[in-house]
């Protein structure tokens, strides 16, 4: 499922833009997939393009100073940096072990000076609840695949910063 | 000095802020009772003494004088700290510190050194370890339901800047800045989550409510751990409205997520304003009542002072790397943990 399309998400960036929630100064970005190649998974190339997208458009164009971690299976991967306008910017992207390619936590959060907005990208959604369990059934038109080259720059250089342990500076 | 059975004698120094809570705590408790206040606000202390029907002194000499004082809790400013923690344990009373322990690693240690050498039971007031939805998050990480934690997401995003332009919270050589006044308490349940201490910190801030603060409002500090496991910490008291506040506690493993979402409250509300998932408050009450009971229980010899002394160390040495890495804009590395 592709979620850089989703109308909770150009909802939130239309507050952004339109300054809704007053100037940007965070952007929070949580996107967790299930795969069954969890052990070897690797988080920022399934779903690092979808999170440095969803960065990017929140940001506009930037320069970034950012510091990132990852585990030596690259299954999980995570980075704090900072715009050079100081907007802070942080996304955690890992694989968990279970189906293959299906979300089970992607968010966006956006704080402005005057507010913020969250975005949970796995909603709408129909909840579904009987005796054996819940299930959570999303709904709404998938939209096209972020283009793994697009980002290629960023996420070549969040892998950087996690292999040197030092801070690294990128554009997007 | 203590016995079974009989309650514990507490006192309290400093009576404002955050003492409040301690003195409602302990009105529920029959394990520990309140038996004396102090203050450098001497009628402050006597009022408050009134009102809860036990000793009120104008100097902590005083109290520690006071042989029904047989523990005390230190409630002062954060500076003060290292040198009150050190003139109750050389009392011989046992010693329940507000957050943080100290201003510097040294400090820390000091105060731990001094405890041990003379048996006393030292805690530090990590309360966040206490509340229902930490304890429940623990219990999912230790049951291995989401496998291996891996990352940590902590978010305490509030509206309200501490009271009065002059506040000594607001001044970084008084309070340590904002990742030893309150990031303290994301550190440790950090790390109590992913199972080990940080060893490294990249912080980065603002002056939210205003350029004119001292210390960074908003405050966000990435924990590195060894194998990669990370946690991003994310504290504000400036957000606006008031209403912008929000919490999220996130941690996910290597088979799940467990997550304290936007909606847990369990109660939504559509008024005027729209939809709103109003807070339901208790937890914070039964958090400071849990963490006296522990204290309690340690000075008795009945469980293990929590959390450890390590990890109250470990807090202030990431929390002071963290300062550090916000005045020199990079990752800290943590030496030996303590």
């Amino acid at each position: 499922m592709n979620l850089a399309a989703h109308p909770g998400l150009s909802r939130a960036l239309t507050a952004v833009r339109g300054a809704e929630i007053g100037l940007l100064r965070a952007v929070a970005v949580d996107l967790v997939v299930a795969d069954t190649s969890a052990g070897g998974g690797d988080a920022l190339g399934m779903v690092g393009p979808t999170a440095a997208d969803i960065l990017r458009r929140a940001t506009g164009p930037a320069s970034v100073d950012l510091q990132s971690h990852a585990t030596a299976d690259g299954g999980a991967v995570t980075f704090l940096g900072r715009t050079e306008r100081t907007v802070v910017v942080n996304a955690h992207v890992s694989v968990v072990a279970g189906a293959h390619r299906e979300y089970v936590r992607a968010t966006a959060r956006f704080v402005g000076t005057h507010g913020s907005v969250f975005v949970d990208l796995l909603r709408p959604a129909l909840d579904v609840r009987t005796a054996t369990g819940t299930t959570r059934v999303p709904f709404g038109a998938p939209g096209p695949d972020v283009a793994p080259g697009e980002t290629a720059a960023i996420l070549s250089a969040i892998a950087d910063s996690a292999r040197s342990a030092q801070t690294v500076s990128t554009t997007w | 000095m203590t016995e079974q059975g009989t309650p514990l004698g507490v006192g309290i120094v400093g009576v404002g802020g955050i003492a409040l809570s301690h003195m409602a705590a302990l009105r529920t408790m029959t394990s520990a009772t309140l038996v004396a206040v102090c203050d450098v606000a001497a009628d402050r202390a006597a009022e408050v003494a009134h009102l809860e029907r036990c000793a009120g002194y104008g100097s902590v000499e005083e109290l520690l004088d006071d042989d029904e004082v047989e523990a005390v809790i230190v409630c002062t400013p954060n500076m003060t700290h290292e040198q009150l923690g050190l003139q109750v344990l050389a009392a011989g009373k046992h010693l329940l510190m507000e957050k943080p322990l100290a201003l510097t690693g040294a400090g820390a240690r000091s105060l731990a050194a001094e405890a041990t050498e003379r048996g006393l039971a030292l805690a530090v007031g990590h309360t966040h370890r206490f509340t229902d939805q930490s304890l429940a998050i623990r219990r999912v990480i230790d049951r291995g339901d989401i496998g291996v934690p891996r990352f940590v997401r902590i978010v305490i995003n509030g509206g309200w800047i501490w009271p009065g332009w002059q506040s000594w919270v607001l001044n970084p050589e008084l309070s340590g800045g904002h990742s030893l006044h309150n990031g303290v308490h994301l550190v440790d349940l950090a790390s109590w989550w992913i199972g080990e201490p940080a060893t490294s910190v990249f912080s980065v801030g603002q002056h939210a409510t205003s350029e004119a603060l001292d210390i960074y409002d908003y405050l966000v500090m990435e924990l590195g751990f060894d194998g990669g496991a990370a946690a991003v910490c994310e504290i504000s008291r400036g957000e606006r409205p008031r209403s912008a506040g929000y919490l999220e506690l996130t941690v996910v493993g290597t088979e799940g997520v467990v997550s304290r979402t936007w909606d847990a409250e369990g109660v939504l509300a559509w008024t005027d304003t729209g939809l709103t998932a109003w807070g339901v408050d208790g937890a914070g009450d039964r958090a400071f009542v849990r963490e006296l009971e522990a204290f309690v229980a340690a000075i008795r010899g009945d469980g293990e002072v929590v959390p450890p002394l390590s990890a109250a160390i470990h807090a202030v040495d990431i929390a002071v790397a963290s300062e550090e890495s916000l005045r020199e804009s990079r990752t800290i590395r943590i030496g030996a943990s303590a």
